[in-house]
Order: structure tokens, then sequence, then C-alpha cells
């Protein structure tokens, strides 16, 4: 994947429409033996209609958590609400402790067209899961059941949101296979997902994710298991659909490459929190936090003469016991004193809405930056 | 079961008369209900209800009830149902001078369940189809002195030249002079059978026949049931109480235990766990008249037979001794449960004709019975190691170490080794497998004679066929020879020559320690009376006489 | 699909013949004589002879099994009892019914036992409802068969009188002189042995369930259905349950199957007259045809149902379609 990044087009206008997803603050906190696991510790971002977001970090680091929560998928979880003021990690500690019924606790918001997700009943939020808002997983052959056929399963997808008879929904899956490139859809409706390659599978999640037409496709990963020519049909696919269609798209990612190939919106998360958000330009041409320096230094390029690629040293911390102060300290090359102690927010420098969370100055930001990207550009190792 | 010609002959001196009265009016007590079904439980199935096949406890009660036979036992406790009593047989046989020949005369009036009238052919048929190589009997063996009986089983003749049907008389010669002859015809195998029956010739068995006794068999599932119903036709004289007899096969133990006690089964044949005998006692007594628990004395006897072949016993009639004096009779039958057995030290058992009651060897421990053990015991060890044979089941185990630790005690140790029952005793009949010194043995008699006690099992000529019955292998010429004599006596002498083989052989050289002869404990349902046994004929009640109360 | 099947079938017979085999060395190497049973106590040896001749115990054991070959396969007979000289056949094909009521009845009634349990407690881990059925779990599995079948017999059967406590009544052609029959006697005779036998197995397949169930929860297609907006009743039913209970399936093939050659205590404490009871009469009686007819019928099911259990296993995961 090349690093050089192409301005996405298909970006609908950014300042007068309210987001289509207003994710503020959200947390989700996991019982598990050990203790608690804090998976999302403070997430905010947002998502435009027909816009596309990458969301991008290490494994780990919150991403797919984060969208489960928005949607209320992760098992067992339960719903705390807090105010402003609160020591929100405290209170959602104590809670999840002191609770029998529940494994995983969220707080925040997640706004979706105004409504608030995680407040939402529970048929609310069946019709809005697969019908406004659709999700495709990173394995299709998992993700698809074995034994049921492809057209079972589509038809299912179809019959949950549309008043529709069985032979008009397996028509519309019909139609929809075909749309995603399935060739002899007709024929092959009736087969079982074990029957089709890795990339055909990923191309009916698509199908049977679209084929309700939502507003938001939330993709996590879902080219991480394919080969990378079949990586690149998919994308495409995705960015077609989505341009015919205008829908919007959350794409999560640990591949800089696919986030510069679809993403107009770029969150960066390291553990459990957004550590930069910026277009897709800014990221590339103008990162401003030391985790992103490090992400794209350690980027392959074709060009490049070194027989190592740099590496971020360390490990990422654990989300048991996070460190105080800002995640990505112990790691930082550029980290002091202050680092360690105070949690950096995520602010802008002013200008637009490129914003960061370090507590470096904007000064030596932008010094960095110029490094990574002239290091790019003249084939010097950073 | 006992049976001697001499005291028939001394008896029949004495009056026929008044024995065929008192059979009479033994089987003329009826102090019960007439009618009802009494219903006996076994825990396996019989082997055969067909009477020339039928060789098993269980089924034999049951064809003691629908049977009629030449001799019988008469349906009455005690001594005197010990007694073979004419019953088809218009009194006793003429017995020719040289004891080979019998001649009996038919009683008119026994009658079959299908109208058909008994015979003098009747039993002769009953003979020949016993005899019958196609039928594969295992009475065969009891045919060996009828003259004639071996061409039949050899397949070149098809009836004995030795029994003979002269109208209403019935003639059978011997091949040699067999005083317990008589005895032998109160087996099942030689009951009167019909003309239909004697022309089905067929080694599977008949389970649809007609009986000439008080019942006959009106259905039978194998495995599941049996039914007798009262014969229409029989005016013999002996009781038929119950309408039908329903007999139903399969529960365990416990089962008929349970079943008993809630009065759905009024005899359980086939036992009750042998724990339960002491409560049951004292909640409802003990032989008490239509009394729910009975015990009686059983015609067997449980020893341990010592190996006189190897080189432990051979020739040690003092250790031997030693070994008498020290196994602890008392405990032994304590493992069998409350009023297992009686303890013995003899080899008759009581009630059988030659039983005089010595008391050579103690019944109960004490510290002076171990000295007097340790006497006899001291230089005789030889090289004091023993091997000891016990079943694999039951208290067979248990009791196996109890005799090891008495045999410890006089310094032999023994080394137990447990089997399969069935191949216990046909290893210990094989000379060349009997690796044992001491056995568990037990023994119980087709018929009451002490020929069928003594001669089958200490004769010494048998202790070199590959397969036989003398398991201490014990063969001394002088006493082969006594028993051979007194097998030929009858009444009074044979009784007194088979006592005093007993006691002799006991006090100088014991073959064996004989420990109990078993009781035959019965516990009944408070449904039933009329409660007659005769453990001369078979264990348990009497069923043509057991009656609804 | 035929060259499998064929495959099958020439495996059958080799197994049929390798369990035979074994079945015939194995009673040949106990060392009691079967002629010297069958000839009686006071038999002499002249009589044993007779008796071996008869039964054809006399030729050698090889010789003897071929016999017994050579008659399974042309005539289609097992021979006759040494003990009581009813063809095996007959014997064998009385007692397969009342086994097989026992075990399918049984199967049903462990079947409606664990899946709800086994299911309910997958779908609430921890909470009391799991908690109560992971303790009768533990139970079924540790109680010996025999403790529960005597229990039932003493309390419902003998105390109270609820119920027969033993017996076994035919539901078509009562055999004469029986004292039931008919379908509701067969059936008040058999609740408790079905108990019985169902216990061990129910615990066994609650456990199974559970934990299947537990797995599939977790599945990602499980997930996916989710995210489709499927409500959780429709979760469960369409995309949990199939999955989770495919290894039910080839389960419940091999135990019905193995339980066909005889739920032998079951049988033994209720009186139940199939091929348990056969087998271990014929066993201490040391009657070899009895013995070898029940483990030839054994075989042959067990074969026909693991047979059966795989053609309807490709059925229904498509995953497993023979080619």
């Amino acid at each position: 994947m090349s690093t050089t990044v192409e301005p996405s087009t298909s970006t609908g206008s950014s300042t007068e429409d309210a987001p289509l997803l207003d994710v503020r603050d959200l947390r989700t906190y996991f019982k598990t033996e050990d203790g608690i696991v804090r998976a999302v510790d403070g997430v905010s971002f947002s998502v435009k209609a027909g816009q596309t977001l990458g969301v991008v970090g290490e494994s780990g680091c919150g991403k797919s958590v984060t969208m489960l929560s928005v949607l209320s998928l992760n098992t067992k979880a339960g719903r705390l609400a807090l105010g402003p003021e609160a020591n929100a990690g405290a209170e959602m500690e104590h809670y999840l402790l002191a609770s029998k019924k529940h494994t995983s606790l969220s707080t925040g918001s997640a706004h979706f067209r105004g409504e608030d997700l995680l407040t939402a009943s529970s048929d609310r939020l069946r019709a809005i899961r697969g019908g406004e808002i659709a999700m495709i997983f990173q394995d299709p052959m998992t993700s698809l059941n074995p034994v049921h056929t492809i057209g079972a399963q589509l038809i299912e997808a179809a019959m949950l949101h549309q008043d529709i008879t069985k032979g008009a929904a397996r028509q519309i899956a019909i139609e929809s296979l075909d749309d995603v490139g399935i060739p002899r859809a007709k024929q092959r409706i009736d087969d079982f997902p074990h029957q089709f390659s890795g990339g055909m599978r990923q191309r009916v999640m698509i199908a049977m994710a679209l084929i309700n037409e939502p507003e938001l496709l939330i993709a996590d990963e879902p080219t991480t298991a394919l080969d990378v020519t079949t990586q690149s049909q998919i994308l495409g696919l995705i960015r077609r659909l989505q341009e015919e269609r205008g829908t919007a798209v959350v794409m999560i990612t640990h591949d800089l490459g696919v986030v510069a190939e679809v993403a107009d919106e770029v969150v960066v998360m390291y553990a459990a929190r957004v550590v930069e958000r910026a277009s897709v330009f800014e990221v590339f041409e103008q990162p401003r936090h030391p985790y992103t320096w490090g992400l794209l230094g350690s980027l392959p390029r074709p060009d490049a003469v070194a027989d190592r690629l740099t590496q971020i040293q360390g490990q990422p911390p654990s989300l048991l016991n996070p460190p105080p102060g800002c995640r990505f300290a112990p790691r930082c090359t550029f980290s002091f004193g202050r680092c360690l102690e105070d949690v950096p927010e995520l602010e802008g420098s002013g200008a637009g809405s490129h914003l960061d969370a370090c507590f470096l100055t904007d000064a030596q930001k932008v010094e960095e930056a110029q490094r990574f990207v002239t290091a790019a550009a003249t084939d010097e190792s950073a | 079961m006992g049976v001697k010609r001499t005291a028939l002959l001394a008896l029949a001196a004495i009056g026929v008369l008044s024995l065929g009265v008192t059979s009479a009016s033994a089987s003329a007590t009826r102090h019960g209900a007439r009618g009802g079904t009494i219903v006996v439980e076994m825990s396996s199935d019989v082997d055969y209800i067909d009477p020339q096949l039928s060789y098993y406890g269980e089924t034999w009660k049951l064809e003691e009830a629908t049977a009629c036979k030449l001799m019988n036992w008469p349906d009455k406790e005690g001594a005197a149902g010990g007694v073979p009593t004419p019953e088809v047989a218009n009194g006793l046989p003429i017995i020719s001078k040289d004891g080979k020949t019998y001649t009996f005369t038919i009683k008119p009036g026994f009658k079959f369940s299908n109208g058909q009238a008994v015979t003098a052919a009747s039993f002769a048929n009953a003979i020949n189809r016993l005899a019958n190589p196609k039928m594969q009997s295992q009475g065969i063996p009891f045919l060996d002195i009828v003259e004639g009986a071996q061409a039949v089983i050899d397949g070149k003749a098809s009836s004995a030249s030795g029994v003979k049907v002269m109208g209403n008389k019935l003639q059978v010669t011997l091949t040699k002079a067999a005083p317990d002859f008589l005895a032998r015809l109160t087996m099942p195998f030689f009951a009167g059978i019909d003309t239909t029956l004697a022309s089905q010739i067929d080694a599977n068995g008949i389970n649809n026949y007609a009986s000439c006794g008080p019942y006959y068999f009106a259905a039978r599932t194998p495995n599941r049931s049996i039914t007798l119903k009262r014969n229409p036709n029989y005016k013999g004289g002996r009781a038929a109480n119950a309408d039908v007899i329903q007999v139903n096969i399969g529960n365990d133990t416990n089962v008929e235990l349970q079943n008993t006690l809630s009065g759905a089964t009024d005899y359980p044949s086939g036992g009750i766990p042998p724990t339960e005998w002491k409560g049951l006692v004292a909640q409802y007594g003990l032989n008490k008249k239509d009394g729910r628990v009975q015990v009686r004395p059983l015609m067997d006897i449980r020893y341990l037979a010592l190996n006189h072949a190897r080189p432990l016993f051979k020739d040690n009639p003092n250790l031997a001794k030693a070994v008498n004096w020290t196994v602890d009779r008392q405990a032994f039958s304590a493992q069998g449960g409350y009023l297992y057995g009686k303890r013995t030290g003899q080899i008759l058992p009581p009630g059988m004709l030659g039983f005089q009651q010595q008391n050579i060897y103690p019944i109960r421990i004490t510290p002076g019975t171990i000295q007097v053990a340790n006497k006899y015991a001291k230089g005789n060890l030889r090289n004091g190691q023993a091997v000891l044979w016990a079943a694999n089941k039951g208290v067979a185990p248990l009791q196996a170490q109890l005799i090891q630790y008495n045999l410890k005690q006089i310094g032999i140790n023994a080394q137990i080794q447990l089997l399969p029952r069935a191949t216990q005793f046909t290893e210990a009949g094989n000379p060349k497998t009997a690796n044992y010194d001491v056995t568990i043995e037990h023994w119980g008699a087709d018929y009451a004679d002490p020929y069928d006690f003594l001669n089958i099992l200490l004769d010494g000529k048998q202790v070199l066929n590959p397969q036989h019955n003398n398991y201490a292998y014990f063969n001394v010429a002088k006493y082969n020879q006594q028993m051979l004599q007194a097998s030929l006596l009858v009444g009074n002498a044979r009784g007194t020559a088979y006592a005093g083989l007993d006691s002799e052989l006991m006090k100088n050289n014991p073959p064996w320690a004989p420990l109990v002869d078993s009781n035959d404990r019965t516990f009944l349902s408070g449904r039933v009376a009329c409660v007659t046994i005769n453990t001369a004929a078979q264990a348990g009640p009497l069923l043509n006489v057991l009656c609804r109360k | 699909m035929s060259t499998y099947i064929i495959k099958r079938f020439l495996w059958a017979i080799f197994l049929i013949v390798c369990v035979t085999m074994i079945t015939y060395v194995l009673f040949f190497l106990v060392p009691a004589d079967p002629a010297r049973l069958a000839a009686g106590k006071s038999a002499t040896p002249a009589d044993v002879a007779r008796v071996s001749k008869q039964l054809g115990l006399d030729k050698p054991v090889y010789v003897q099994y071929g016999l017994f070959l050579k008659r399974l396969i042309l005539e289609q007979s097992l021979g006759r009892s040494y003990v009581n000289r009813r063809t095996v056949n007959q014997m064998v094909f009385e007692a397969a019914p009342v086994t097989a009521g026992l075990v399918i009845g049984g199967a049903i009634l462990w079947m409606l036992i664990a899946l709800p349990v086994g299911i309910l407690s997958a779908l609430r881990p921890r909470s009391l409802v799991d908690r109560s059925a992971m303790i009768f779990v533990l139970v079924g599995i540790s109680a010996p068969v025999i403790w529960v079948g005597l229990l039932l017999q003493y309390f419902v059967g003998f105390r109270l009188g609820w119920l027969p406590n033993s017996g076994y009544c035919n539901v078509f052609n009562p055999p004469v002189g029986s004292s039931c029959g008919g379908p509701w006697d067969w059936f008040t005779h058999m609740i408790l042995p079905w108990t019985t036998f169902a216990i061990l197995f129910a615990a066994a397949y609650a456990r199974m369930v559970r934990a299947n169930v537990m797995d599939t929860l977790g599945e990602d297609y499980v997930r996916t259905a989710r995210a489709k907006g499927a409500p959780e009743h429709s979760v469960v039913r369409h995309h949990v349950l199939r999955n989770a209970l495919l290894p039910v399936v080839t389960m419940l093939g091999l135990d019905i199957g193995v339980a066909l050659g005889g739920a032998i205590f079951t049988e033994a404490i209720f009186n139940l007259p199939g091929l348990g009871r056969l087998t271990v009469t014929s066993v201490e009686s040391l009657d070899l045809p009895t013995v070898q007819g029940v483990v030839v019928f054994a075989t042959f099911a067990i074969i026909i149902i693991s047979f059966t259990v795989d053609i309807l296993y490709a059925y229904i995961d498509p995953r497993i379609r023979l080619a």
C-alpha cells in the first residue's frame, strides 16, 4: 500500500449537516476473572451521512468494541447513566463489580439521527440493527451460519426489516447477490457458505448487510482475512456501493493502507482512547500524535532499502490497570514528566477539526510531522 | 427322600394297609378354603417342564404337583414324609428273590387331565422315552440299572427289554439288585405319561401335555410365567386345594421379598435376601402352624473335601482330624444368615437312613478344641501349604476366608482360589485339573438314600474317571468294600451299616470336614394356609396342598 | 455414494466376524466344560461324551466356529441354547423388542429432560436454574444405575405402591397365563425402568447440550444474526440450536446402538425379559450359543444404527455431504 493519499471526492458537505452518528465519551468496561477491563475508555467521534470514517489502531485498542457497544451487541451489557461531572471510570467500576446481572457496562452516548442508541429500547435496537445500521465482520466463514443456505440467511435479513413475502424476499436476495458481483446468483443462492471462496463470502456478507439499504454500514476489518487482490476488490465494491447508495461507512482496520484508500475522516485509537482525529489527508500529511508517527513510520514502503521495519518499542498497556496519565507515554520517545501524570484531552489546535491528545506543543508536533513526511519522500528511515 | 428296600419290606410286613390308610388320610387334610390362586415366584426360568427332561430343583417343585408316579412321597411332614409310598402302584411291588425283578400292579382310577386313563403302559412309555437318545435327557444315568435300557440309549432298540407291560401290571427287570430303585422311581423322570406325550420325541421339550397328578401345566411362556390348573379328572386322593397355581419368573430376591410382604406373591421360591431372615423370624415367629416363616432341614451337606491324591492329605488321617477340630462351623453357618443350616461333623444328614447323631467333632470352637486340633496337627503338617478352592459368588468367598483363617490356626497356610461354581466342580472332578488341597463343596441328594451320599461321593473306584464326584479323591480299598456291601443291604441292616461306615470314617480316616446341613427356609405371604413341607419331596411348601385362607 | 455403502458393508462383515471370533475364543478359554454341565450332575464319562457329541463340542474350536459361521450365513440361524434347547433366534427376537422399548422410550425421556435443561442453563449461565441443573447433572452422572433403580423400585414401587415394582407386559399378544397386557399396562410397567435408564444419560446429555449451546452462543454467526436485528428467540432457534445439537445426534445414535445390546442393570432390577437379562443368564450358565446370539445381534444393531447416524448427519450438516 502506498502512502500517497488521494483526497476522497465522496465526502458529503461537512459543515452544515448534523452528523449521522455522534458518539460522545463512550466507555465500555468488561468484568472478567482477572478484573475489570476498560475496553473503551472515553471515545468520541462522529460520522456524517455518506461519509467514510476510518477507525484505525492496533489489535486490542478497542475499535471493534466501540462499534459493538454502539449497537449494544456486547453480551449481558448494561448501561449506566452518569452526569458530566462524575468520575466516570470509578463509577463504572463500582457499579459493574456490584452487578450480578451484567458482565459489561457502557456509558456515554451514541446519537444516531438524534436518537441515543445506548438508551434505546430493545425493540428499537432490533429495528435499527440490520435495518438502519448494518455491520459486517472480519471472518466471513465463521460469520455465516454453516448449516443454512446463503439464500436463507439473506432472506432472513430482508424479512426482519421489510414487510414482504418470502418470494419477494428471495427475489431481492438474488438481486443483491447480483449487485455484489456473485455470478449466477439465481443458482448460487441455494448454496451453503462453505461452497464459496473467502472473497465471495465477504461479498455475500456485504449483500446481506446492504439488503435493507441501511444508512450506515459498519465494517469491522472486512478485508483482514483476505488476500491482497481480493482485498482490493472488496474495498472497491464497498466504495462503489457506497457511492451508488450514499451509505455512510465506518471502516475499522489496523491497516493504514486501507485507510488511505477509502477513508474520508480518520480516528486513530490507542489503548481504548482516541489519540488523533482528522481528515485522511491531515493524518497522512500532518500527523500530530507520536503514536500516529510511529504507525506511519512502521509502514512498509516498496521503495525503502532498510532491511527491518521500524517498530514502536514496547507493548500496549494492559486495559485492566491502565497507567495514569497518557497511555502512550511509556512507549513514547517524546514523553516528559507531565505525560505520565495527567491525561491529555483530545483537542484541536484551533484551525479546523484536526484533534489530537498530546501535551507536546504545536510547534513540536508540526516539526515531527514534517520529518516523517520528508522521510517518506526522501527514503530515509525515521 | 430316604429310601431303603429293607425298611419298606419291614414296614410292608407290618401293614401295607396301615400305610395306605395313613397316606390317604394325610392327603385328605384340607383345613382351608378350596379354590383361589396361589402365586409363586421364581428367580430364573425352569429348564424344561417336560417330565423326562426337567432336572432342576425348582422345576421339580412343580412336577411334584403335576406328576403321578408308581412310588411317591406322601404329602406329610417329617419322617413320615420320607418313606416312598405306592401312589399309582396298588401297594408295594412284588420283588423277585434275587432282587432284580419288580412287578407293580396299577391302581385303577387315575386319569390324565385330558381324560385318558393311567395304565401300566403310561410308566413303561416314560422309561422308554427317558432312554430315547433323541430326547437327550440328563436323567439317562439313572437308567443304568434297567435291563435293556442301554440298547435304547445307544439307538439299537426302541424299547427296553427289561420293561414289560402285562395287562394292569408293569414288570421291570434290573441288571443287578438295587435297593434304591424304588426311591429312584419318585423322580419325575419316571412319572406316567399319556400316549400323546409318549409319541412326542423332542429334545427341546414339550410344553403342553396332559398330566395325571393333582394339577397339569395349563400354559407356559418361557422366561415369563407358568400356569398350573387343577386336573379335573384327578381322583387320586392327594390334595388339590388352589384352583390355579401361577408361577411368575424373573424377579430377583429383593423384589420377591417385597412382593411377599405386600401379598402380591404367596411363595417366593427363588428365595429372599439372606440377611432378612432374622428380622422376619423376630416379627412372625418360627415354624408356627401355618406361620409365615418355616424352616426345615434339607437332605444336603456342605463340606470341605480334603484332596487325598495330593501330598498334604495323602495317608495323613491325623491332619484330616485336625482340620475337623479347627474349622469353625458356627461362623461358617453365620455367613449364610440366620438359620442357614445345622452344624454337623458327619457325612450323612439328619433324616436320612443311616443317620445317627455322633459327637465326634465340635460344633463350637473353644480353647480346648484348638488345643486338640493342634495336637493332631503336630508333626503332620508336611509342607504346611494348601490350595483352597471356593466359588466366586455369594457367601462363598467369605466362607473361604474363614476356612483360611481356621487352617492358619493349625499351621497351614492356605492360598485361596476363587472360581465360577461350574468351573469349580467340573475341574475338581477331573483328576488332571484337581489342583487343590481343600475345596468347599455342596451336595444335595437326588433321592434320599445313603447310597446317593456315601457311594456316589466317596467310592474310590471312580477317582480315575475323567469326570467324577469324589472330590476327596478318597480311595481306600477297605472302605470301598464296605460301601459296596452296605449298598446291597436292606432295611435296618442297611441303616446300621451306613451309620457305622459314617462314624468309622469320621473317627479314623476323615475324607472330609463336614460343616453344615442346609435348611430349607421358606417365607410365605399372610394369605395362605395348609402349609405342609416335605423336604424329602422338594423344598418349600407342597403346592398342591397350599391353600388360600 | 455407492462405493461408500459397499465399503461400509464390507467393514460391517469384517466386524461381525471379528467380534464373534473373539467371543468364541473367550468362551473356550473359560475352563468349564459345557458338555459336562449339560450332561447333569450324575453323568458318567460315557454320558458326558455322548452329550459332547450331540452338542458338537467334541470337534476342534476352529471347526466349531466354522460351523457356526456357516449356519449363520446359510440358514441365518444362531443355533440352539445348551441350557434349554430353544432356538437362539427365537430367544433373541423375543427379547429384542423389550430392550428396544426400554432404550427408545428411555432415549425420548432423556432428551425431553436434557434439551430444556441444557438449553436453559446455557442461556442463563450461573443463574439459579443453571446451578440447580448442574447439581442434577452431577448427581445423575455419579449415581450408579443400580442404586437409582433399586431406590425407585423400593420407594415408588413397594412403599408407595404408585407404580409396579417389576415385570413386563406385552403391548400386543400378552402371553397365555400372564397377568397383564395391553398398552396401558406396558406403559405403567415401563415408567420406572425408563426413569432409571434415562437418568444417567439425561445428566450427561444436559451437560453436553449446555456446553454446546454455550459454545455456539459465542460463535461469530450468532453475532451476525444479532447484528441483523433478529430477536433473541429467533437467534436461539434458527442459529444456535441447529448447530449446537449436531454433535448430539452422533452421540445419540451411538448411545442407542450400544444400549440396544442390553441395558443390563435396568433389565435385571425390573425383571424385563430383554437382551440384557438374556446376556446375564446365558453367561452365568455358560450357554455359548445364546451369548453368541446376543453378541451378533448387538453388533448388527450398532452397525446399522451408526450407519444410519452417518447418513443422517450428512443430511443435517451440509458441510459433510457425501460426494
